[in-house]
């Protein structure tokens, strides 16, 4: 219990510190508002701006939440077949290392071509930004199968088809799952980038991607902070509920999380 | 268990003070004090995107020496996608610079201290384009439809308001394959310069400029308030030897001047500058409707004043502002000044 | 010409790639019913012996038959014991228990009767719904022998299973092997380094010489099963004890 306590406390008094030093420098430098906004003003900013900022983080959310649905299923496959056959992955891991090198600018407006502007083109950037760490860390997970498992399972005459069935998936879980975490924390990020080159915005009101420029543009500093704060708490959410999912699939029986109880 | 935390509120002191300091360094000489003599005053004019012919005219004042005649050394930098022109003229870096008004009158409104003092362009170039069967012949037929624009621009929130259509906006790339791709996009541009390059591609798009929705900012130079103070002089010569630059430019033989603009962007090629001053031209941007009494180099007040009212209607400014807070226009020639005054 | 032996193995050898010889000119036949050891120093390729027999890896030269047939042809009449319990973590004990006869296609009803009454014969009958993280390493293996067991293996191979595992769990997991054995039996071959645990449960014990592995020379331990606790501080035990000791430091000159 006075641990639990601590460990609220502790970042509580840094955050105080942290405020009271922004609001110093603020004080000392003089620097002007529409830099860096004081914490009251971004707070006010948030309140008045409430209804807007809800909708612009539904908007990017969705766009996550897809693409990143999309990140993991379609990497999950692709890591299957490189996993599946050594051939097949000298030939083609080049190429996913390509695309993943590619900067996404450059591509944004190839997928704007083919999908059209708004969500079709954020979950497609999304994609790109988050398939590679799925596919990187899966791939390795079904290639790293205990050796003695696998002998195991010669020992049972097990096809090829079992051995994949019971042994490989199940044994990569745990690699899939770290892959997972990782284009979770991407994903959010990549709705902003995507929202920023390929966004669509109704009644003023775009993802917050979207809204970063229109704040930026005009000028709108505390506004465009509190889109900053939205964004992280976001990210929080995103993270928090893939980590909720990787505690859950793993936590019966894998070290990772059995150590950590 | 206090020592770590208070260990690490040091470090943040600590690099917050260190990030302090160097920031202060960052003030930078202004142009040296008007010297009586024969030594020039440096001066920087930062251009709002690459050398184009739509700067035209002060390259004109540069190369024929006008500049000089008025005893200023100017140095034209050009601006980009990320240029900060503002943050520029406000550190001291340049002392010039060029931009829409009611982008200024947004700044002034924040607190940025920005000033202008003269107008290259009486009309605003921006204009919508679409395609030639996209059924679009005003702006009302705008309603419902993808719009690749600037996103919170003020055009924006003035025709929505004004004609009472929605409009759907998608980020501008500033390229032209996604227009071209899709036949039911409008994208906004500039008049003097995407329909050359679609004209090229084989298609002549249709255009909706936006001043004639009736949101028309000027397109000015402008400098800081304590440069207006600090040197005034400075600014009536920049601003005198600009507007002969303009003229000439638009009326009289501008070789030299293209050549130039020429060798700072490879992409300006001398078809496309006949296109861009005769589209110049045709649209009345520099000179403006002789019939209102607007000049090359006017900004006048009425007008600032309208826009003030506009910008504050569709909820962009929100800071109530005189037109003396973003407008000097004694530094005009008189020939030049409007004759009417606001209120 | 039927050959009586279970398994027979000629001139049998071994080499990994361009490595070294592991094993060379081996010959070796073993009755059905018979419980073979093999010790030697580390390096004789007493392992790569066992997994030749089991079929994991292919003679480099030589002969090996187990019951007429190749290794792999004759896997479904054997079954491994490994060194670790190699449990699959994500499957609780009674799922590690029935995979064998999963994967062999057992129905869902016979193969949980066949998980209970394993367990049972290795007394785990309360812990087959925990996972092998909740399981001490004893049980583990324990765990392991059962899933081995599930298929009725006539040949069970067992590769140093409970090196791990102190003396005493050594002990009675020994003594619970003899018995499982003599309830349902199987003709074992066994790997250790424990002269104790080879000279207890055996009916034969191979000592082989390193580099490159060879039968140095074979014991027999003629006692007669079931063999209790008590068999271990007989007279006749000991001096077997001593013979094999003998041979062994013999072998590690």
């Amino acid at each position: 219990m006075k641990r639990r306590l601590q460990s609220l406390i502790q970042p509580a008094l840094t955050g105080v510190g942290l405020i009271a030093l922004w609001y110093a420098a603020i004080r000392i430098t003089r620097i002007p508002r529409y830099v860096l906004p004081a914490p009251h003003e971004i707070l006010a900013a948030v309140w008045q701006e409430k209804s807007v900022l809800w909708t612009s983080a539904m908007v990017t959310a969705r766009g996550a939440i897809l693409g990143f649905l999309a990140a993991v299923g379609v990497g999950f496959l692709i890591a299957m077949v490189l996993g599946f056959s050594p051939r097949i992955k000298r030939s083609f891991y080049p190429y996913i290392l390509v695309l993943q090198m590619m900067p996404v600018t450059i591509l944004a407006p190839v997928f704007v071509l083919w999908l059209g502007q708004g969500l079709p083109s954020i979950v497609a950037i999304t994609f790109m930004i988050g398939f590679f760490p799925v596919v990187a860390n899966t791939t390795m997970g079904f290639i790293s199968v205990d050796r003695n498992l696998q002998e195991l399972f010669v020992m049972c005459k097990a096809t090829r088809a079992q051995e994949i069935r019971y042994l490989r998936i199940p044994g990569a879980m745990p690699y899939f799952l770290t892959g997972m975490k990782i284009a979770g924390t991407l994903a959010p990020i990549g709705a902003i980038v995507g929202d920023f080159l390929a966004g669509s915005a109704h009644n003023g009101v775009g993802g917050i991607g979207y809204m970063t420029i229109v704040y930026f543009s005009q000028l709108r500093t505390p506004a465009l902070f509190a889109t900053g704060l939205v964004a992280c708490l976001l990210g929080f959410i995103f993270v928090g509920g893939v980590n909720w999912l990787h505690w859950r699939l793993l936590h019966t029986w894998h070290e990772s999380r059995v150590t950590a109880e | 268990m206090k020592t770590p935390v208070r260990r690490s509120l040091l470090v943040l002191a600590c690099a917050l003070a260190a990030s302090l300091l160097l920031a202060g360094c960052g003030d930078k000489a202004a142009a040296p004090a008007p010297g009586g003599g024969p030594a020039l005053t440096k001066v920087v004019l930062q251009t709002d995107w690459y050398a184009q012919p739509e700067h035209g005219g002060f390259y004109q004042a540069l190369v024929k020496g006008y500049y000089r005649a008025a005893g200023l050394d100017v140095t034209i930098e050009q601006g980009g996608p990320n240029a900060m022109p503002g943050q520029n003229i406000v550190r001291g870096n340049t002392q010039f610079s060029i931009g829409r008004s009611d982008d200024l009158i947004l700044a002034a409104s924040r607190g940025i201290p920005l000033v202008m003092v003269g107008a290259l362009m009486q009309r605003d170039p921006q204009a919508l384009i679409f395609h030639p069967d996209a059924a679009i012949h005003g702006f009302k037929d705008l309603d419902g439809r993808t719009v690749m624009a600037s996103p919170g621009a003020s055009w924006i929130g003035f025709v929505e308001r004004k004609y009472g259509v929605k409009l759907s906006i998608t980020p501008l790339d500033y390229g032209l394959s996604r227009f071209l791709a899709n036949k039911d996009l409008v994208q906004q541009s500039f008049i003097t310069n995407e329909p050359y390059y679609l004209h090229q591609q084989g298609l002549d798009p249709g255009v909706l400029l936006l001043s004639d929705a009736g949101f028309s900012p000027y397109r000015v130079w402008y400098t800081s308030r304590d440069f207006i103070k600090q040197h005034p002089e400075v600014v009536r010569a920049f601003t005198e030897a600009s507007i002969r630059g303009w003229s000439e430019y638009l009326n009289g033989e501008h070789r030299e001047a293209d050549a130039m603009i020429q060798s700072l962007n490879h992409s300006i090629t001398p078809e496309f500058t006949t296109y861009c001053v005769a589209a110049m031209k045709k649209y009345l941007l520099v000179a403006g409707d002789p019939a209102r009494g607007e000049v090359i180099g006017q900004i006048d007040p009425v007008r600032i004043e309208e826009e003030l009212k506009q910008l504050t209607e569709i909820g962009i400014l929100t800071q109530p502002m005189q037109v003396s807070d973003v407008l000097d226009d004694e530094f005009l020639p008189a020939a030049v000044r409007a004759k009417a005054r606001p209120r | 010409m039927t050959n009586p032996s279970l398994v027979q193995i000629n001139r049998l050898g071994k080499r990994f790639g361009d490595g070294p010889w592991v094993l060379d000119g081996l010959d070796l036949g073993v009755e059905r019913g018979e419980f073979v050891s093999f010790i030697g120093p580390s390096g004789c390729g007493k392992s790569t012996l066992l997994r030749l027999i089991a079929g994991l890896t292919a003679p480099t030269q030589g002969e090996l038959v187990v019951d007429g047939m190749t290794p792999a042809n004759a896997r479904e009449l054997m079954f491994f014991v490994f060194q670790d319990a190699n449990l699959l973590p994500w499957k609780r004990v009674a799922a590690n228990v029935e995979l064998p006869l999963l994967l062999r296609g057992d129905l869902a009803a016979k193969r949980q009767e066949r998980v209970a009454r394993m367990l049972d014969v290795v007394g785990l009958s309360g812990s087959a719904d925990k996972f092998p993280w909740q399981l001490s390493g004893g049980m583990k293996m324990r765990v392991s022998i059962a899933r081995a067991l599930s298929v009725a293996p006539k040949i069970l191979l067992l590769d140093e299973p409970f090196g791990a595992l102190d003396e005493m769990t050594r002990d009675k997991l020994n003594e619970d092997l003899l018995a499982i054995r003599e309830r349902d039996p199987f003709t074992g071959f066994f790997v250790t380094h424990s002269v104790t645990e080879a000279v207890f449960l055996s009916t034969r014990i191979v000592v082989l010489s390193a580099n490159p592995g060879r039968i140095a020379t074979t014991i027999h331990v003629p006692f007669p099963y079931p063999r209790t606790a008590e068999l271990r501080e007989t007279q006749p035990f000991l001096e077997r004890l001593a013979v094999t000791a003998h041979a062994l430091r013999a072998v590690r000159k």
